[in-house]
């Protein structure tokens, strides 16, 4: 068997491997890579700065879990912006397996960092089922859609949520998303109530997003964990995000070379000639 | 951000490594890895739904704020589970029927109002690109204008009125500011000068010149305006983004490709009195011929390849052809990005696994 079909039929665990080892080998012998931030970045920071200080905020926690290193890493630069502006931060979620818990868990150790005050400063409303229920209720009222924060206590005993009651006293809207909600945040929120927002989503949905942000509809898009990256430079707060793309530049380059592997297998390996001549 | 213990950290690195598992083949160990996830899940959910819906929204509005009208959506709810018996599973369709209804209710007015329309506004609209110049004198601390209520003679002024003004504003009467060259900009408005003027009463014109070598139509500027006091910093928002004929602002074209812009701040109080920097910046949209001609090329023909009612044959079929170019194009760029996105996912365990296990070790 010569080189050329022994590339095209190589074993696919071999592939696993070699991904593994170019994920792993960044973090043990850290590789500096230069990241360039792009527009919808750059127009989503400068958005966030033009906010007036002390505005009232939302920050959406509709991802699961499984999306952490895409999405945390934005909702991260999200607080450390909305904080560094005294906005006032409410957070809630559409995502039922882990979005209450991870924002309750983010907000309150971002909030530690900058001194900010539950109830105060920022709150957290939980999960409520039916989003395009909960979307368009608070529209009318956020207290008959969460009659409790996401701890249980009554929205009453806040004193933040005593200034906010429905959109209208909502400056921005921050969707960090790594599903559709973020299609009904715009479609109901911001173009029925008029609530500007920007959106971090993972890369798997930032293709399709990038025609909102062509309408106006979004001011700004932060697209998976390069997104992430860019925000947190831009922010001057590099973490995880900036750490995880010299992985991800390594593996990129591993997939371009066997992707030119492949197709060179393809073509003088024989396989061409046969399905031809089939 | 959450802070594990020693038992947690193994626990996730245990789940985290049997479910790699499966990359070398299916095995028990992964199975169970696998099951224990999907009942923590469907369990978790369940817990949610009965603590943040059943019990929040409909039990404890009904016996303590006496709201009988949830009594009507508890039923529909209860009528779901009418699909378990044979006999009366027709009565769910009631719920259903209602479900359907506000759904589509919702869905017909937030889609078409929402998404269909603008995203098609958007498409018809050419592309542009922001052109925009600043006249930035904050840092650069050039442009200090004194801003003087004449109404107000200086002796009744009081202690915290004198505090706040600049000692360069003591002058009564400056008529005229600074005028003074700025740096050509980068793209195809062209600023020349800028000037303020500073008139006697209570109002004071600021007047900014440019000039844009495409010649535009005066409207099609947009002009931000702001101050910022030199003694406590304090910004103030004049004009944002605002076009000419509004807000006060008048965009006069003097001729070519030179325009004038001007606003007259009529300070409101003594807060107002002493020395400002001011902003100003000018932008517009300008036309991005090609990606203008692309969208268009790619739009009409994606739409011809689904059109499926006449045989793709000569000049349909010529562009049909475009238009599955395009939508290679688009699969790509959506493939890089999934890719980008499940590397993001694998960087993340990994991430976990060297730095909070393994690093738990050494």
């Amino acid at each position: 068997m010569s080189f050329w079909n022994k590339a095209e039929s190589i074993d696919r665990r071999w592939v696993y491997l070699m991904v593994g080892i170019a994920v792993v080998f960044p973090f043990i012998f850290p590789v500096v890579l230069p990241i360039s931030v792009t527009p919808e970045a750059q127009s989503l920071y400068d958005y966030i700065e033009g906010i007036p200080d002390s505005s009232n905020v939302f920050l959406v926690f509709d991802y699961y879990p499984s999306t952490i290193p895409e999405c945390q890493p934005i909702a991260i630069g999200a607080l450390h912006h909305f904080f560094r502006k005294n906005c006032k931060v409410i957070t809630l979620s559409n995502i039922p397996l882990g979005g209450p818990s991870m924002a309750e868990s983010v907000t309150r150790a971002m909030a530690e960092k900058y001194g900010k005050v539950y109830g105060v400063d920022f709150v957290n409303l939980g999960y409520k089922a039916n989003y395009v229920a909960v979307m368009k209720g608070m529209g009318q009222s956020i207290e008959s859609i969460f009659p409790t924060d996401n701890l249980g206590t009554p929205l009453s005993e806040l004193p933040l949520m005593q200034t906010v009651k429905n959109y209208e006293q909502v400056r921005f809207i921050f969707e960090v998303a790594d599903n559709a909600t973020a299609d009904y945040w715009v479609s109901i929120v911001n173009a029925q109530y008029g609530v500007p927002m920007g959106c971090g989503t993972t890369a798997v949905s930032a293709p399709k997003y990038y025609a909102f942000v062509g309408s106006g509809q979004f001011v700004g898009l932060l697209g998976g964990m390069k997104g992430a990256a860019e925000y947190e430079i831009l922010l001057n707060e590099k973490d995880d995000a900036v750490k995880g793309m010299s992985a991800q530049s390594m593996v990129h380059l591993l997939i371009i070379a066997l992707v030119i592997l492949g197709n060179l297998g393809y073509f003088f390996g024989g396989k061409r000639t046969r399905e031809k001549s089939s | 951000m959450m802070t594990l213990s020693p038992l947690e950290i193994w626990i996730v690195a245990f789940f985290t490594l049997a479910l790699f598992s499966f990359l070398y083949k299916d095995n028990p160990i992964y199975k169970i890895a696998e099951h224990i996830f999907a009942g923590l899940s469907a369990g978790y959910y369940v817990g949610l739904i009965w603590d943040t819906v059943i019990l929040q929204q409909l039990w404890e509005p009904i016996l303590s704020g006496h709201k009988w009208s949830l009594l009507v959506p508890g039923v529909l709810g209860l009528l779901m589970f009418t699909r378990f018996f044979k006999g009366i599973s027709w009565v769910s369709r009631v719920s259903l029927a209602f479900v359907m209804g506000t759904t589509a209710g919702v869905f017909l007015v937030s889609q078409l109002h929402g998404l269909v329309l603008p995203q098609m506004q958007a498409t018809m609209t050419p592309a542009t690109e922001q052109v925009s110049q600043d006249f930035d004198s904050f840092d650069a601390n050039l442009h200090k204008f004194e801003i003087i209520d004449s109404s107000i003679p200086a002796d009744t002024l009081s202690d915290s009125t004198v505090m706040a003004m600049a000692p360069a504003a003591q002058p009564t009467a400056p008529k005229v500011m600074q005028e003074q060259s700025l740096q050509l900009p980068q793209g195809a408005i062209d600023v020349s000068s800028t000037r303020i003027d500073r008139t006697a009463g209570d109002s004071t014109i600021i007047t900014a010149r440019f000039s844009d070598s495409e010649r535009p139509n005066p409207e099609k500027f947009r002009i931000t305006l702001k101050v910022r006091s030199s003694s406590d910093e304090k910004e103030i928002t004049l004009l944002e983004k605002a076009k000419g004929g509004s807000d006060g602002l008048v965009v006069t074209n003097l001729g070519d490709g030179n325009y004038k812009a001007t606003y007259v701040w009529k300070p409101s109080n003594e807060q107002t009195l002493g020395s400002y920097a001011v902003f100003v910046n000018v932008e517009r949209r300008a036309v991005m011929v090609f990606l203008t001609i692309i969208v268009v090329v790619g739009v009409l023909s994606t739409l011809i390849y689904f059109y499926f009612s006449k045989e793709h044959v000569g000049i349909l079929g010529v562009t049909a052809k475009v238009g599955i170019w395009f939508i290679m194009i688009s699969f790509g760029a959506h493939f890089g990005y999934t890719v980008m996105g499940r590397v993001s996912l694998l960087i993340g365990r990994v991430q976990f696994l060297v730095d909070d296990w393994l690093g738990s070790l050494f």
